[in-house]
């Protein structure tokens, strides 16, 4: 107890009168690494009451701001990493579609149809959403959708039967049947929609953007 | 790299000495255990601000959402849960250290000349921290938070002559709605902080100049 009563005072250490500050450190080119020189600061230079309080000080405001750090800032970032939702919309029956449903039948042509897709927001409720696309039959089973906005500035635009292409009427942007940029501004052909179709029901997925040699680029 | 960092900014700055005074300040001998709650509290309330800031980026305050963006955001952003509750569970502990810091210096009589100023700025942050928790009640925007609003400010009513009005002000009306969870969120993140960060400074401006108050 004896150790307990005795009045404050700096405990002696060996190296106790060693320089400290700027006159302790070694010349860069001989400076050794950070873990002998963190047991060097830590048996060298005396271990005083105030050193050591400081140090404590030091480590327990860093434990503390780790574990408030940590959860506030993954919280704060994880919206960076969600990834875009929707599942699969019903475009319409393959066969025999109803009086307000467009005819997906004839092949190789763009039919204008659209889809109500349910986009969930965050905390937002599912709001349906009224989508408009291009639908093209190949004929083999397959299907292509493209988004009906132009890859410029997002104008929808329209299929001009006579020449054969999709004109943007907002500034002159030309597609071919496969997307591919004719003329114009637009940096890139088309935007599709995945598609599937299970029970005789066409349907789209997640948009997708496609490069010049018309290869998915996006997931 | 940063090796000589802290030397090249001493050198423009000169900020050593202003450190030393702070970190090197004398503390009483006389002081105890019992003195820590009004560092504690302090301690608490830097943790309601930066798990406020964080929930601040996901809350809307108003009666459409509000309720669901706490739901949403306590399952679906990692740590969610962890950060609203600890806002939470910190928002009583602070009362609770409010209150000891208070019993601490009316039992050490602390507040007596020349210190009485200190006091009186003390209780007003003391009001600040109920009225944040009265505020921050309301905003998950629930049945308990709804009803417990209700009848607080049916309190308030029953204040002679003026509780009416008061009541009315808070509430932004006469029935409680949109405008109270706006209110009562303005309060609670943009008002009541800078009133309390003022507040706190003065408070330790002037234990710093009058120092720690000697034991009876």
């Amino acid at each position: 107890m004896a150790l307990f009563r005795r009045k404050p005072q700096q405990m002696s250490l060996p190296g106790m009168n060693a320089p400290r500050g700027r006159a302790a450190k070694v010349a860069a080119p001989d400076r050794p690494n950070a873990l002998r020189r963190l047991r060097r600061s830590l048996t060298t230079v005396p271990m005083t009451r105030r050193r050591f309080l400081a140090g404590t000080l030091g480590w327990v405001t860093a434990a503390i701001g780790t574990a408030l750090g940590i959860p506030a800032l993954a919280a704060w970032v994880s919206p960076a990493f969600r990834k875009q939702t929707g599942g699969w919309s019903p475009i319409g029956k393959l066969t025999d579609p109803g009086p307000d449903q467009p005819d997906l039948s004839p092949i190789g042509t763009p039919i204008e149809a659209h889809f109500t897709q349910f986009v969930q927001d965050a905390y937002l409720q599912a709001q349906p959403q009224q989508v408009a696309v291009y639908v093209i039959n190949e004929g083999d089973g397959r299907f292509t959708i493209y988004d009906d906005h132009c890859t410029h500035l997002g104008c929808p635009f329209s299929w001009n039967a006579d020449e054969n292409q999709f004109n943007c009427p907002c500034h002159n942007g030309v597609f071919d049947l496969q997307g591919r940029v004719l003329g114009g501004p637009p940096p890139r052909p088309l935007d599709h929609y995945e598609f599937k179709v299970e029970n005789g029901v066409l349907y789209a997925g997640k948009l997708f953007k496609v490069n010049d040699q018309l290869q998915r680029i996006t997931q | 790299m940063f090796a000589h960092s802290k030397e090249w900014v001493e050198e423009r700055l000169g900020l050593r000495p202003v450190a030393e005074r702070v970190m090197e300040h004398p503390v009483p001998r006389y002081i105890t255990w019992l003195h820590c709650f009004g560092g504690l509290t302090f301690f608490t309330f830097i943790i309601q601000v930066v798990t406020g800031i964080i929930m601040a980026f996901f809350y809307v305050p108003t009666p459409d959402h509000a309720h669901e963006s706490v739901v949403w955001f306590q399952h679906a952003i990692p740590f969610g849960t962890i950060v609203r509750n600890v806002h939470r569970l910190g928002a009583s502990a602070m009362v609770v250290l409010v209150f000891l810091h208070m019993l601490r210096v009316f039992v050490h009589a602390a507040y007596r000349k020349p210190r009485e100023l200190n006091w009186v700025v003390g209780v007003g942050l003391l009001l600040m921290v109920l009225g944040f928790g009265f505020t921050g009640y309301l905003l998950p925007w629930d049945q308990k938070a709804y009803w417990a609003t209700n009848v607080g400010l049916n309190i308030v009513n029953t204040v002679p002559f003026v509780g009416p009005f008061i009541a009315n002000l808070l509430r932004g009306g006469p029935a409680l709605g949109a405008l109270t969870l706006l209110r009562f969120y303005g309060l609670h993140v943009f008002l009541l902080p800078i009133l309390v960060v003022v507040g706190l400074m003065l408070h330790f401006a002037m234990i710093r100049k009058q120092g720690i108050a000697r034991p009876l």
